[in-house]
C-alpha cells in the first residue's frame, strides 16, 4: 500500500478512537506509530519514541506556557481577580454580556504580554471564567469567550507564531509582528459585536445583576482592584522596557503575582500549593497531547502527504484567490487535528513555492497562516485552546459545551478571514507606515 | 537508457534549516538535480526542511534509524555520538577564512582521518560532504564600535564565541537565536555574535547600528550530507558514482553561495544605514591572543574526553589548513577551479 | 489492588513534590536572572540550560502519573456521554489498554535513550564550557513509568466495573462528575 492510503486509513482510525473516548494524547501516538511501522518498520517508529519526548520538552521558548499558567492560577486562588470582577460587574452591567466583553479586551491586553495563545487562554481562563460562571453566565459563552480571545495572543506582539513563520519563510519578523496588530484588533471587535448582539437577543445568556450601583459605589469598587492592573502593567512594562523577553516575563509575572499576594496578605500555603499543582497538571496534559501531535506530523510527512498536496495544487493551475481558498480549507482540516507548529511544518514547504510563484506578499500570507492555525486551536476534535480552558474549569463545564460556545466565535472568524483576504491592506497598512 | 527494468530510488533528506535557506536553494537542490540527471532519473531526492522529521539535536539519530535516508548534521550536537569527528568543532574561533577551513575539514574528515570514518560507520552513518557558514561578526544595537566600548556590554554568544567575547571584556548572555531580534531591540542584549545572513533572516538590520568587520569564527565542520550507511551501500554502483562525482560542486556551491549572500547582506545593511566598522587594534590583538590558545584548548578538551591522538589529529588538520590556504590563494574567485581542486584532492580519493 | 493503590499514592506525593520544586525553582531562577542581568549586568549562569533541560522536562513528565490518577487526560465524550456508567467504563478500559501499550513502549525506549545518553555522557556546550546534561534524560522514563502504573490500575478497575458493576478503587476526578457548574476545580486530593 502506498503512503497516502496508509495516511488515510490512519486518520479514519484516529476518528474512531477519539469517538470511543480514547484520550487524545493516547489516540494520536497510537495511529502515528502504527502508521510509521506500516510505512517504514519498527526501527524508525521506536527510535523516534525514544528521543522525541525529551527533545520536545527541553525547550526554552515553551517554558512561557507553565509560567503564565502559574501566574493565572496564583492571581485566581489568591483572590486578586475577584475584586476586579466585582468592579467590572458594576461598570459593565449596562452592556449586554458586559463581563464577556470585558474579558475579551482583558485578553487583548494580556496578549500584549504573552507570546502564545495557549498561555493567554490559560491565564485569562483562570482569571475570568469562574467569575463569569458565578454571575450565571452561559457556560458556552463564558468558556468560548476565553478560548477564542486567547488567540489574540498570537496577533498582538510578542508572538511565538509569527516568530516561527518569519524564521521558516525568511520574512522580517518585526514587520510580521506589526502586520498582526490590526487583524488582531479587528478580531477583538468582531468578537465584541457578536457577544453584545447575542446577549441582546437572548438576555438569559448573561444575566444582568439586579443591583443598581450609583456612581459612588462604582468608584468605591475601583479602589480594591489595583493589584491586577498593576500586575499586567508590570508584565507588559517589563517586556516593552526591555527588562525581560516574553519568555522571561512569564516567570517574572508569576513572581510579581506572588509578591502582590504576599503584600496584600492573601497568600496561604494551601493556595500556593494549589496554584502550582494546577499549573503543573495543565502543562503536563497539554504537552502530553502535543507529543502525539508531533508524531502525527512526522508520520504524515513520511507518508508523502506534503508532496502529494503540492503536486495536486500545482496540477490544478489555480488562480490566486482559488489558491488562497484551497489554503484556507487545508488549514481548516489540518487544524482540526494538528498543533500549530505541526501545521506550519507540514504545509509551508508545500504552499510557499506556490505563493512565491504567484508573487503574493508573504507578510499578508503570514497573517492569514497565523489566523488559520489560531482557528485550528478552536476547532474540534483537537482544539488546544479549548483543552486549556477545559483544564482550567475542570468538571464545571464539559468539552462539548466549550466547543458549542466556540461555534459563534468561529462564525466571527469566518467574517474576519473574509475581510483579511478581500483587503490585504488591513494587514499591510500598519507595517507600511511604520 | 536501455529498456531494461531499473530500480527507481527515492531518498529523503532531513534538514533542520528553513525551506528557503541558501544551503537548500543554492547547494542541495542543484546537487539533487544533477544526481537525478546523471542517473537518468533513477535516483531522486526529497528535501524535508524545517526540522519536520527531527530537531537539529536528533539529526544523527533520525539518519541512524532510517527515519530519513540522509540529512544535515551539525557537529556541535554530536560531540558524544561522534567524538572524534566533532572534536575539530572546538577550533571554530581559528576560522579566519571559512572557505579554507571548510575545504580542510572535508579533506580531514573524508581522507585523512580513518578514526573519524570508522566511528561514523559504527553508527551506521556515512558522511559525504562538509561545509562552513559565513563567519560570525560582532553586531551591536547601540554605539559600540570597538574594544573599549565593549566592556561589560551584554553580548549574545554561545560556545567558544561566548568565551571569546568574555576575553574581550563583554558579558556573555545566552539567548536563543529566535529571540535575538527581540533581545537587541529591547536591550536585553547590546550586541550579538551573528552571521551576516541573520541581518536578513532574523531582520537584524532593523535593530543593529554597528557591525564590527572582524571574522571571529565559523562552524567549519558542519555535515552537509550524511547518509544511512546501509542505504548508501545498497545503492547500485552507478548511483554511488553519480553522488561522488557531484560532491565537489555541492561543497563549492554551498561555500560560494554563503560568501555571495554574506556580501550582499552586508551591503544591503550598509545601504539601510548600518555602519560597517573597521576593527580597532586592541580587538584584533585580543582575537589573535585568544586564537593562540585555541589549539591547546582543543587538544586538552579532547584528551579530557578520553580521545587518543588528539594532538596529532589537530596537527594534521592545521597542515591541511595551510595546504588549502595555498590552493585557495590560487583558485581565488574561480568557483569551478576550486571545485576541481576539491575533486582532485578529496572526493576522487575519499573512501566512503 | 488496594495495596498497589496506597503505595502508588505515596510515591505520587513524593513525585508531585519534586515537580512543585521544579516549577518554583524555574520561576525563582528566571526572575533572579532577569533582575540580576538588569541591575548588576550579571546574568545567572546556565539559566537557559537549567530551564530547558531540567525544569521543563521535570514538570512535564513527572506529573503524568498524577494527571492519570485524576483521570485528567482530555478526551472526546460527545459520542459516549449517553451510555451507562458501566458501558463508558468499558470504553475507558479500551483506551486504558492502548495507553498501557503506548506507555510501555515509551518507558522502554526512553529508558534505552537515557541509558545511551548516560553512557556517552551527553554534554552541552555553553558559554561556561561543557555541562553534562544526561541526568535530565532519566526524568522522562521516571515520569512515564508512574503513568504506566496508574494506567494499568485504572484500566483493570474500569474493566471490572464494566463487567461486574463493582470497583476496587475509590473514585476521584472526572468520573464523579458533579456537573452543576459550581466549584471550578477541587483541591487535588491526597496531598
Ligand atoms: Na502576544
Ligand atoms: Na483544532
Amino acid at each position: 500500500m502506498d503512503g497516502p492510503s496508509i495516511a488515510l486509513i490512519a486518520v479514519a482510525i484516529l476518528f474512531v478512537l477519539l469517538a470511543a473516548r480514547v484520550p487524545i494524547g493516547i489516540a494520536l501516538p497510537t495511529v502515528s506509530l502504527g502508521g510509521i511501522i506500516a510505512l517504514r518498520g519498527t526501527r524508525p517508529a521506536f527510535g523516534m519514541l525514544g528521543s522525541l519526548p525529551f527533545d520536545f520538552a527541553a525547550s526554552w521558548s515553551l517554558s512561557a506556557v507553565p509560567m503564565f499558567l502559574l501566574m493565572g492560577a496564583l492571581t485566581y486562588h489568591t483572590g486578586l481577580t475577584r475584586s476586579l470582577y466585582a468592579a467590572a460587574r458594576l461598570w459593565f452591567n449596562p452592556l449586554p454580556g458586559g463581563l464577556a466583553v470585558a474579558s475579551n479586551f482583558a485578553s487583548a491586553g494580556f496578549a500584549a504580554a504573552s507570546g502564545s495563545s495557549l498561555a493567554t487562554a490559560a491565564a485569562m481562563g483562570r482569571l475570568a471564567i469562574p467569575e463569569m460562571l458565578s454571575f450565571g453566565y452561559n457556560k458556552g459563552l463564558a468558556t468560548g469567550t476565553i478560548a477564542a480571545s486567547g488567540t489574540l495572543g498570537a496577533f498582538i506582539p510578542p508572538s511565538i507564531a509569527f516568530v516561527l513563520y518569519g524564521w521558516y519563510t525568511q520574512q522580517p519578523i518585526g514587520t510580521l509582528l506589526v502586520a498582526g496588530i490590526v487583524p488582531g484588533l479587528i478580531t477583538a471587535v468582531a468578537y465584541t459585536a457578536m457577544i453584545v448582539i447575542r446577549c441582546m437577543l437572548d438576555p438569559g445568556l448573561a444575566p444582568r445583576a439586579e443591583i443598581r450601583g450609583g456612581l459612588a459605589e462604582k468608584l468605591a469598587a475601583l479602589k480594591d482592584i489595583w493589584p491586577l492592573p498593576l500586575l499586567i502593567v508590570c508584565i507588559v512594562g517589563s517586556i516593552f522596557s526591555g527588562i525581560a523577553t516574553a519568555t522571561e516575563a512569564g516567570a517574572l509575572g508569576s513572581s510579581f503575582a506572588l509578591l502582590i499576594a504576599l503584600a496584600t496578605g492573601r497568600l496561604t500555603r494551601e493556595t500556593f500549593v494549589r496554584s502550582v499543582m494546577e499549573a503543573i497538571e495543565t502543562t503536563a496534559s497539554i504537552f502530553f497531547i502535543a507529543i502525539g501531535a508531533i508524531l502525527l506530523t512526522r508520520f504524515l510527512a513520511m507518508a508523502g502527504i506534503p508532496n502529494l498536496m503540492g503536486d495536486l495544487v500545482a496540477s490544478w493551475e489555480l488562480s490566486t484567490i482559488a489558491v488562497i481558498l484551497v489554503m484556507i480549507v487545508v488549514y481548516l482540516v489540518l487544524g482540526m487535528f494538528l498543533d500549530p507548529i505541526g501545521i506550519m511544518l507540514l504545509t509551508l514547504p508545500i504552499f510557499l513555492p506556490v505563493f512565491d510563484g504567484l508573487g503574493l506578499d508573504l507578510i499578508w500570507i503570514g497573517v492569514l497562516v497565523v489566523k488559520m492555525i489560531e482557528v485550528g486551536l478552536l476547532t474540534p476534535p483537537v482544539g488546544m485552546n479549548a483543552f486549556v480552558v477545559k483544564n482550567v474549569v475542570g468538571d464545571a463545564v464539559s468539552l462539548n459545551q466549550i466547543f458549542a460556545g466556540l461555534g459563534w466565535f468561529l462564525v466571527c472568524e469566518a467574517v474576519v478571514i473574509a475581510l483579511l483576504v478581500a483587503w490585504p491592506e488591513l494587514s499591510l497598512w500598519l507595517p507600511g507606515v511604520m | 537508457v536501455p529498456g531494461a527494468a531499473r530500480a527507481e530510488t527515492s531518498l529523503t533528506y532531513g534538514s533542520s534549516l528553513p525551506a528557503p535557506h541558501v544551503i537548500h536553494e543554492k547547494a542541495l537542490a542543484p546537487f539533487f538535480e544533477r544526481v537525478a540527471e546523471d542517473t537518468g532519473g533513477a535516483l531522486r531526492w526529497e528535501l524535508i526542511p524545517g526540522g519536520t522529521m527531527g530537531s537539529v539535536k536528533e539529526a544523527v539519530q533520525i539518519i541512524e534509524d532510517s527515519i530519513v535516508d540522509s540529512g544535515l548534521v551539525l557537529d556541535i550536537y554530536t560531540r558524544q555520538e561522534l567524538p572524534v569527528t566533532s572534536m575539530f568543532g572546538d577550533m571554530i574561533a581559528l576560522t579566519d577564512d571559512f572557505i579554507v577551513f571548510a575545504a580542510a575539514a572535508n579533506e580531514m574528515q573524508l581522507v585523512a582521518c580513518e578514526a573519524c570514518r570508522t566511528e561514523r560507520a559504527d553508527k551506521d552513518l556515512v558522511s559525504l560532504a562538509y561545509y562552513a557558514p559565513d563567519p560570525y561578526l560582532l553586531m551591536c544595537a547601540d554605539d559600540t564600535r570597538g574594544y573599549d566600548d565593549l566592556q561589560n556590554k551584554k553580548t549574545r554568544a554561545s560556545g567558544r564565541m561566548g568565551v571569546l567575547v568574555e576575553t574581550f571584556g563583554a558579558t556573555t548572555v545566552t539567548i536563543p537565536s529566535s529571540e535575538v531580534y527581540e533581545a537587541l531591540q529591547r536591550g536585553q542584549a547590546n550586541c550579538s555574535v551573528a552571521s551576516a545572513a541573520w541581518l536578513e533572516s532574523y531582520n537584524l538590520s532593523d535593530v543593529v547600528t554597528n557591525i564590527i568587520d572582524l571574522p571571529m569564527g565559523s562552524y567549519f565542520n558542519a555535515g552537509l550530507l550524511y547518509m544511512n550507511k546501509a542505504t548508501f551501500d545498497g545503492l547500485p554502483e552507478d548511483q554511488r558514482a553519480a553522488i561522488r562525482g557531484n560532491l565537489a560542486k555541492l561543497v563549492a556551491d554551498a561555500l560560494f553561495a554563503y560568501r555571495t549572500q554574506s556580501g550582499e547582506a552586508l551591503a544591503e545593511a550598509e545601504r539601510k544605514g548600518v555602519a560597517l566598522v573597521e576593527p580597532d587594534p586592541k580587538l584584533t590583538e585580543a582575537l589573535a591572543e585568544f586564537r593562540d590558545g585555541e589549539i591547546a584548548n582543543t587538544v586538552a578538551t579532547a584528551e579530557e574526553a578520553g580521545l587518543d591522538g588528539a594532538a596529532e589529529r589537530v596537527e594534521t588538520f592545521m597542515a591541511l589548513v595551510d595546504k588549502w590556504r595555498r590552493i585557495v590563494a590560487e583558485t581565488g574567485d574561480d568557483e569551478a577551479a576550486f571545485a576541481d581542486a576539491l575533486d582532485r584532492e578529496i572526493f576522487s580519493r575519499a573512501e566512503f | 489492588m488496594r495495596f498497589a493503590y496506597r503505595w502508588l499514592n505515596r510515591v505520587n506525593s513524593a513525585i508531585v513534590g519534586l515537580s512543585i520544586l521544579a516549577v518554583v525553582a524555574m520561576m525563582v531562577q528566571v526572575s533572579l536572572d532577569v533582575a540580576s542581568k538588569y541591575l548588576f549586568n550579571f546574568p545567572i549562569p546556565l539559566t537557559l540550560e537549567a530551564v530547558s533541560h531540567f525544569y521543563m522536562v521535570a514538570l512535564i513528565f513527572l506529573p503524568l502519573g498524577f494527571v492519570t490518577r485524576k483521570r485528567g487526560h482530555i478526551g472526546v465524550d460527545l459520542f459516549t456521554q449517553k451510555l451507562t456508567a458501566s458501558r463508558r467504563a468499558l470504553f475507558d478500559a479500551f483506551g486504558g489498554v492502548l495507553g498501557v501499550v503506548y506507555l510501555a513502549l515509551l518507558v522502554w525506549f526512553t529508558t534505552a535513550e537515557a541509558a545511551h545518553q548516560t553512557r556517552i555522557r551527553e554534554t552541552w556546550e555553553t558559554a561556561f564550557g561543557y555541562v553534562e546534561v544526561w541526568p535530565a534524560r532519566w526524568l522522562v522514563p521516571a515520569g512515564c513509568v508512574f503513568m504506566l502504573a496508574w494506567l494499568v490500575l485504572l484500566a483493570a478497575d474500569d474493566l471490572r466495573f464494566g463487567l461486574t458493576g463493582r470497583r476496587w478503587l475509590p473514585q476521584e476526578g472526572a468520573d464523579a462528575r458533579p456537573d452543576d457548574g459550581a466549584a471550578p476545580r477541587d483541591l487535588p486530593p491526597a496531598q
